[in-house]
């Protein structure tokens, strides 16, 4: 920091400025009232002179004797103060002291202070006329005023002391104090600070900042302490999740399990966070695939536990014998939820959307049903959707009379059967921030169908993430589980 | 009648400037002045303030006659060739201007004669109709 740019500098120059806007015009006003006075003054003093004079010429020439006079003009001639003394008659001299002669310009002269006396006698009558030279007065006047400017030197000088001081004692340490606290701020703690003795302003800031640090360092040690033993448990947490994240996939089936089913498929699974409540589920039976793409309530672990009660349930339905359809599988599966929540292993609320399809490669039968899915299929470059029933798995349809129903369809070469959770479709993202929705994702697909379904997946994936991070400035998270899976027959 | 009207002119002028310069009753006085005889001039030179001091070293005092003088103004046109007033005018400047030391005025013959012979380096003119010769009286060439 520069000197000028310190409170003490500015401090200094605001009252510095302040004296010279208030001193300046009463130095002023004072040194005009002390010339009017010491004029008038002068101006008396020659008025009472040339009283005196005219009284001692007139005397002189009544009672002719101008010893008078001329004691007078010896007496006058020792004092200097006038500049000449004249007598006045019909406006021309009649004599002059000291000079012989005087000019018009000397009797009419603007630096002359003038007084006059009549003068009326039988021998002359005119004006005795004194001057009085102004300068003379500006010189006394200046003699008079010296203290004072001498005064305002030493009041600049001091000042200038003042402040050179004050920088020293004042603005310093106030600078040091903050370049301290910078450093505290900047989490360095090793910087030098000593306790200070006194009661002064900069002691107890300098005091202040010593405890503050000190202080500083006890907390960040405490923090330390908690920030190591929150890393321990945030890694052992990861460590738990990622080994959960094994455990969950190891629980989707492999791709070898659809070659016998599907000329190619893709599997585009992104869980949210380590671990999803999206899980996919096949199973081959009796030359049939049974497939099912699940979407549980929630996500991250609470969907990842779901998945596993909803895996286990899938598992144990499919082993069921009297599995025939789709319909029937999902209403097993009703049931089992129901028997679930009935036994306090899931809450009210823990359910899953599901499309659970039974396809027979031979006839190419493709029977679904689902909860709150939806089945798109391309086929000759038109796109056929298919809703599932609207029912929530584990709630008792008995009372409402409904039960999950089936579809089935008779695929086509080259149909491409496209499977989805929600995830995909209610992205938020874009330029406005909004969800994708169907009509984006119908296009998408569209677009896509021809190629390669391993490119298709990559290009979904990248269309997703496009969409998501539009918004450069403020980009998307990701707001669930996606999975979108898609089978070429 | 003309003629009658100069004539009376003429001899007005003529007998006024005879008066105004007639000398034959004047008189020098001086005390210790260091001279015995003066001129009409150097009178002059005197009575108009250019001698301070006498060649001996004696103040040189100007005795002049006051307004009460009986002969006063034909006294100063006779000897300083200006009437009295214009005189005592001259010498108020003189005296004012401190370029001479201030004349005696006096209001008679016998007071100015008492007066030079009671002050070493006093001068006085006067006009005195006696024949005899006084104490201290310088000759007029």
């Amino acid at each position: 920091m520069r000197f000028w740019e310190t409170t003490a500098f500015r401090v200094w120059l605001i009252f510095g400025t302040i004296g010279l806007i208030v001193s300046i015009p009463l130095s002023v006003y004072f040194n005009n009232q002390q010339r009017e006075i010491l004029q008038n003054y002068t101006k008396n003093a020659f008025d009472l002179n040339a009283a005196i004079a005219s009284s001692v010429i007139e005397q002189a020439i009544k009672d002719e004797s101008l010893d008078g006079l001329g004691n007078y003009m010896s007496n006058i001639a020792n004092h200097s103060e006038f500049v000449y003394i004249a007598i006045i008659e019909n406006d021309e001299v009649f004599a002059c002291f000291p000079k012989r002669y005087i000019s018009e310009a000397l009797i009419k002269n603007e630096d002359y202070i003038y007084s006059e006396s009549n003068l009326n006698t039988d021998l002359i009558s005119g004006k005795l006329v004194i001057t009085a030279s102004k300068i003379k007065d500006e010189l006394i006047l200046k003699k008079i005023n010296e203290p004072f400017i001498y005064l305002i030197i030493i009041s600049i000088l001091s000042s200038i002391v003042l402040f050179a001081l004050s920088l020293r004692f004042l603005s310093r340490p106030i600078l040091k104090s903050t370049q301290i606290a910078k450093e505290l701020g900047k989490q360095n703690y090793k910087v030098d600070i000593h306790l200070l003795q006194g009661k002064n302003e900069i002691s107890v800031l300098n005091n202040s900042l010593y405890s503050l640090k000190e202080n500083l360092i006890h907390y960040k040690k405490e923090n330390d302490n908690y920030n190591e033993d929150l890393k321990k448990q945030r890694d052992e947490i990861f460590d738990s999740l990622n080994y959960a994240k094994i455990i969950q996939q190891s629980i989707l089936p492999n791709e070898d399990v659809f070659y016998d089913f599907f000329e190619s498929q893709f599997f585009l699974y992104k869980p949210r966070d380590v671990v999803s409540g999206d899980f996919y589920w096949a199973v081959p039976k009796n030359g049939m695939l049974f497939f099912a793409l699940c979407d549980c309530t929630g996500h991250g672990v609470p969907g990842s536990l779901l998945s596993m009660i909803g895996y286990d349930a899938l598992n144990y339905i499919s082993s069921l014998e009297e599995i025939n359809g789709s319909a029937v599988f999902m209403n097993k599966l009703n049931d089992f939820f129901i028997q679930s929540r009935a036994k306090g292993r899931m809450r009210f609320n823990d359910t899953m959307d599901m499309i659970m399809f039974m396809y027979e490669p031979k006839s190419k039968m493709f029977c679904f049903s689902g909860s709150k899915q939806k089945v798109m299929i391309i086929r000759n470059g038109e796109i056929l959707e298919y809703d599932t029933d609207h029912l929530n798995l584990g709630d008792d349809f008995g009372v409402v009379n409904a039960s999950f129903t089936k579809e089935i369809l008779t695929l086509q070469d080259n149909d491409i059967i496209y499977l989805f959770t929600d995830g995909y479709v209610d992205q938020f993202g874009g330029a406005l921030g909004k969800k994708l929705k169907y009509p984006r994702f119908r296009k998408l697909l569209l677009d896509v169908h021809e190629k390669p379904l391993n490119q298709q997946k990559k290009l979904l994936e990248n269309y997703l993430e496009s969409w998501r991070t539009e918004n450069k400035e403020d980009p998307f998270h990701q707001l669930d589980d996606v999975s979108v899976i898609g089978f070429k027959v | 009648m003309r003629f009658s009207i100069l004539t009376y002119l003429f001899l007005t002028v003529v007998f006024s400037s005879n008066a105004q310069n007639d000398w034959t009753n004047v008189k020098v006085l001086g005390n210790s002045v260091g001279f015995e005889k003066v001129n009409k001039a150097d009178l002059k030179k005197i009575f108009l303030g250019n001698v301070s001091n006498w060649s001996n070293n004696v103040s040189a005092i100007i005795v002049l006659p006051s307004t009460r003088y009986s002969r006063a103004d034909e006294l100063t046109k006779t000897v300083m060739e200006k009437s009295h007033n214009l005189t005592r005018r001259f010498w108020l400047g003189l005296v004012f201007q401190g370029r001479a030391n201030p004349p005696i005025y006096l209001d008679n013959n016998q007071k100015i004669i008492d007066y030079i012979n009671a002050n070493e380096g006093a001068i006085a003119v006067i006009i005195d109709n006696e024949q005899k010769q006084l104490k201290n009286e310088l000759i007029i060439e």
